[in-house]
């Protein structure tokens, strides 16, 4: 599989190849926010490859970079500055015009938000939010109404004619949560970047929502991007996991590689603090420290003052990505000559 | 997410925010303001009696000149030394109103503070009632019962000033009264009057001080006004506001006359407005962030 | 206790009406207070100048002054609630009367004023909010303070001369060109213009009108500026706006559609209060320009001591302030569904 893999040291690289197939390439992004004089290094050269369907997540601690990320692919922070690639269905979207941008927003590749509570204009009817993809992009109102209708009647809203007439402080949670991914569905997007979407629900409706996004996404065949710093909801939802570390990938793999064989220390300290049910005891680990702010990383690999792991290179030389022993690939020390025993 | 990315936003200019705490350029107002005030106080001092208040038809209507900076008005009087003479009339009286009303609107909130649910309806409704009385009409009323005057100007615009004051310091009062640490010391005994000296006012002086700066510059424009229907200060006085009106009918032949003290209350009302947003940044750091 | 919207609504409006009339009735008292602590004697004022004392006990008799306060006062509001402002004691006119030729053309005046504001500062504050902290917000922001610290007096008397007297391109003062009149109907110069059917003298009105309007809105519009930036700001940062960016909402319709409605609340309020206070400022304005309305009235009132007329004049800016004020809540309830619900507030 890994026959074309680049190994230069300023090239990150991604689990599967760029191909005919390629919904979604993300090559060397680097965002950086700040002033020019002194720029604040938020992503650094991120690359992620997604075919139509995948499904992907991308796993860190609040503060590596994840959402920005995922905002970023939307080009949502016009102050950050956007370098490297994104192609998206054959265009890079760093080189559309914003007016171009916003015809690939809720158009082409939909997206889902941490709270619900805030996502939804307070003073608009849920139906109009619903359809308002669809109109600003010259759909008659009845067809709107109709398909809006449909889209939350699939997300499971009932009576949701009625509903729609409705406000959103009139909804709970949960069924926010519904609407806002009617909004990012209506359109027939090919990719839904879901940002936390589950994180500010309380236990029972994370559990619905995330059956529900399954559900409709394998329905509709959507590749899905989920952002999360719970590798827990992971599970059951992703084929691949990319993890995040200090603004940079340090792991990815498939889902059973990565929760048999985690590679990356970071990634075995991640598994250790997800509450497993075959687990007598229960045991809660989290990783000692924090991980530190994009102006103050260490040098040599950002995750070594908390890496029980770490030796002398680790505190030298930042590690680029390799492929790892077991499949996918690890920016770690441990791992120098995996590419050769491939 | 807003939160994680407020930190990352650009940050502002701040060459001299490490030394005095303002950011950037806008040390500049405190110091205008600084230097204003001490105008007020010595302007009169220094300003040449036969300059401001001697008439010398010769020189009448003079434009601008090294000799006449700013110009000569109708009686030949030099405009730029009345304007210094002046401000003592302008800037003192502003900060005498604003400083009396204030205290005005300290009283009655502390009263409708105190007083309980009822006290503070009523006070509340007065305060309604007074805010709907339009302040130049109601100096315009004083103005006649006092005989037109700048001390006559001064007094209707304390006794018009203080609902505003009123009404805002009371939130704040309010909000004070309902900390934790105001309710714990009250149920330990502690007695109103020294909770409202100890506590309550205190903490209520940083807003004080924010709409002390910024009524500064309304008050000079109002008390122009007042000058300029008839009410205010009378001629030979050179209040800034009477300049503009005993210049109005010149105001063709010799236009800088009218227009130099025009500037002068401009330029104090700006300053001090300006010194009370950046008050404003200074105590309310949530503020700081927009 | 209400449960359904429609009854919480009705509540609602029922308390902001019952609080509005209690504030008119405190703003009564207070008027009526202070103008009798105005020193000066009103019969003398009433009866003329060459009255002898004993003509002056005799006004002073009819018109009910020699009754104690208190009971002058409710001798007062009962015939307000007959609609009855009284005499005026200087020009022996009705006060409702004179109020009603006046009035008109100062709301004239007040309106054109608002609709400056409104038209000037909400594009002006979207731009300077959108471009927050950079060269366009900060070259608005500094034309804002100005424009707020120029005395309104002075700026008046520089507008007349250079843009009236030197440029002629406005008219300097009243309310209308020489030669041109109109039949008075509704008191409205511009009104009663197009009522006549001469659009010609009601442009010239309107030419009159804007130099004032102009002047009169200048304070108020920055005033607006301040708070409609900062609660711009504050929605442009919420949550919602980027879900509906996410959602492929372009910028206008983001605008229009979201942050606008959103950040409009206080601002409405705020245009309600400034309109009565408008009012009031008008009398420096008209002044100025050498226009009718309330506040020459006003001023004319306070000089005679005309307690009647004073009162009226206050009394019905009052009412025009308190009803601007239930204006601006019925228009939240509009625009607010949380407010409808009972929500808030």
């Amino acid at each position: 599989m890994n026959t074309t893999l680049i190994h230069s040291p300023k090239q990150e690289t991604t689990v599967s190849r760029p191909d005919a197939t390629t919904l979604l390439s993300v090559r060397n992004l680097t965002i950086e926010a700040g002033s020019k004089n002194s720029p604040l290094r938020l992503v650094d050269r991120f690359s992620l490859d997604m075919s139509p369907g995948d499904r992907v997540a991308l796993v860190g601690e609040s503060g590596s970079g994840k959402s920005v990320t995922a905002r970023s692919i939307m080009r949502l922070d016009p102050d950050f500055r956007l370098t490297g690639s994104i192609d998206f269905d054959g265009q890079d979207l760093l080189k559309l015009s914003e007016k171009q941008m916003v015809g690939i927003r809720g158009h082409k590749i939909g997206m889902v938000f941490q709270d619900p509570m805030g996502a939804l204009n307070p003073l608009m009817t849920i139906g109009d939010q619903v359809m308002e993809p669809l109109r600003v992009a010259g759909v008659d109102r009845a067809e709107a109404e109709r398909r809006a209708k449909s889209v939350l009647e699939e997300l499971g809203v009932a009576n949701a004619a009625v509903r729609m007439k409705a406000y959103p402080h009139e909804f709970s949670g949960g069924m926010r949560q519904r609407v806002v991914l009617a909004m990012a569905l209506i359109s027939d997007p090919s990719l839904i970047i879901a940002d936390e979407p589950t994180t500010a629900l309380d236990v029972r409706v994370q559990e619905q929502v995330l059956t529900l996004m399954d559900k409709v996404s394998k329905e509709r065949g959507l590749a899905v991007l989920l952002i999360t710093h719970d590798l827990g909801t992971v599970a059951g939802f992703t084929d691949r996991v990319a993890v995040m570390y200090s603004g940079r990938k340090v792991d990815e793999a498939s889902v059973d590689t990565l929760f048999n064989n985690p590679a990356h220390p970071y990634t075995q300290g991640l598994l250790q603090a997800v509450p497993r049910i075959d687990q007598t005891v229960p045991r809660l680990l989290t990783i000692a420290g924090a991980p530190p702010h994009p102006g103050n990383r260490p040098t040599g690999c950002a995750f070594n003052p908390r890496c029980s792991q770490a030796f002398d290179l680790c505190r030298e030389q930042i590690p680029e990505l390799r492929p790892a022993p077991e499949g996918g690939m690890v920016a770690c020390h441990l791992y120098p000559a995996a590419g050769k025993e491939q | 997410m807003a939160t994680t990315l407020t930190k990352f936003s650009p940050e502002r200019r701040n060459w001299l925010r490490s030394i005095s705490g303002i950011p950037g350029t806008q040390i500049v107002i405190p110091i205008v303001v600084v230097l204003l005030l001490i105008l007020a106080l010595v302007g009169p001092l220094i300003a040449p009696e036969s300059q401001v208040y001697r008439s010398d038809i010769l020189s009448a209507l003079a434009p601008p000149s090294s000799q006449h900076w700013l110009g000569t008005d109708e009686q030949g009087r030099d405009v730029f030394w009345r304007i210094i003479a002046g401000a003592q009339a302008s800037l003192l009286s502003a900060v005498a109103i604003v400083t009396g009303f204030s205290i005005v609107g300290i009283l009655v909130a502390t009263i409708a503070t105190l007083g309980g649910k009822w006290v503070d309806e009523v006070v509340m409704r007065v305060v309604d009632a007074a805010l709907a009385f339009p302040p130049i009409i109601f100096a315009l009323g004083v103005a006649a019962a006092l005989g037109p005057s700048l001390n006559s100007a001064i007094i209707a615009m304390i006794l018009t000033g203080w609902p505003v004051t009123a009404r805002v310091l009371r939130g704040v009062m309010r909000e004070t009264m309902s900390q934790a640490y105001v309710e714990n010391a009250r149920v330990l005994g502690v007695s109103r009057t020294r909770l409202m000296l100890r506590h309550v006012l205190p903490n209520s002086m940083d807003v004080l001080l924010v709409k002390w700066a910024g009524d500064i510059g309304n008050t000079i424009l109002i008390l122009g006004g007042l000058s300029f229907v008839g009410v205010g200060a009378q001629p030979p006085s050179a209040e800034w506001g009477a300049m503009v009106t005993s210049a109005k009918g010149i105001i063709a032949t010799a236009p800088w006359a009218a227009f130099a003290p025009g500037v002068a209350i401009a330029i104090t009302a700006v300053a001090f407005g300006l010194l009370g947003d950046i008050l404003q940044v200074r105590f309310n750091p949530a503020l700081r962030k927009r | 206790m209400a449960n359904n919207p429609k009854q919480q609504t009705a509540v609602f409006l029922l308390r902001k009406f019952a609080t509005s009339v209690v504030t008119l009735v405190g703003l009564t008292a207070f008027v009526f207070f202070m103008v009798k602590l105005i020193p000066g004697d009103e019969a003398r004022v009433a009866a003329g100048e060459n009255a002898t004392p004993e003509q002056v006990e005799a006004i002073r008799k009819s018109l009910g002054f020699d009754q104690p306060l208190p009971v002058q006062f409710v001798t007062f509001i009962g015939r307000l609630l007959h609609g009855d402002l009284g005499t005026s004691i200087s020009t022996h006119m009705s006060v409702a009367q004179g109020i009603q030729q006046v009035l008109p053309q100062t709301i004239e005046l007040v309106v054109l004023a608002v609709i400056i504001v409104i038209t000037v500062v909400t594009p002006l504050a979207t731009l300077a909010a959108l471009h927050r902290d950079g060269r366009t917000d900060y070259t608005i922001k500094i034309l804002v303070v100005i424009s707020a610290g120029l005395p309104t007096f002075w700026l008046a008397l520089l507008l007349q001369y250079g843009l009236g007297t030197k440029a002629e391109i406005f008219p300097i003062s009243g309310r209308l060109s020489r030669g041109i009149s109109v039949p008075n109907r509704t008191g409205s110069v511009v009104l009663d213009s197009l009522l006549a059917g001469n659009p010609m003298a009601a442009w010239d009105g309107f030419q009159h009108l804007i130099l004032p309007a102009i002047v009169l809105a200048l304070p108020f519009g920055a005033q607006l500026f301040r708070m409609l930036r900062a609660e711009l700001v504050q929605v442009l940062a919420r949550e919602h706006l980027t879900v509906a960016r996410a959602k492929g909402i372009p910028q206008r319709q983001l605008v229009t559609q979201h942050v606008l409605p959103n950040s409009i609340g206080p601002s409405i309020t705020l245009v309600g209060i400034q309109f009565g206070a408008m009012v009031g400022a008008a009398v420096l304005v008209e002044s100025v320009f050498g226009l009718v309305g309330i506040g020459s009235y006003l001023t004319n009132a306070v000089a005679q001591k005309d307690t009647f007329a004073v009162l009226g004049g206050v009394l019905v800016i009052g009412v025009l302030v308190v009803a601007s004020n239930f204006v601006v809540d019925v228009l939240q309830l509009i625009r607010d569904p949380r407010l409808r619900a009972g929500q808030l507030g």
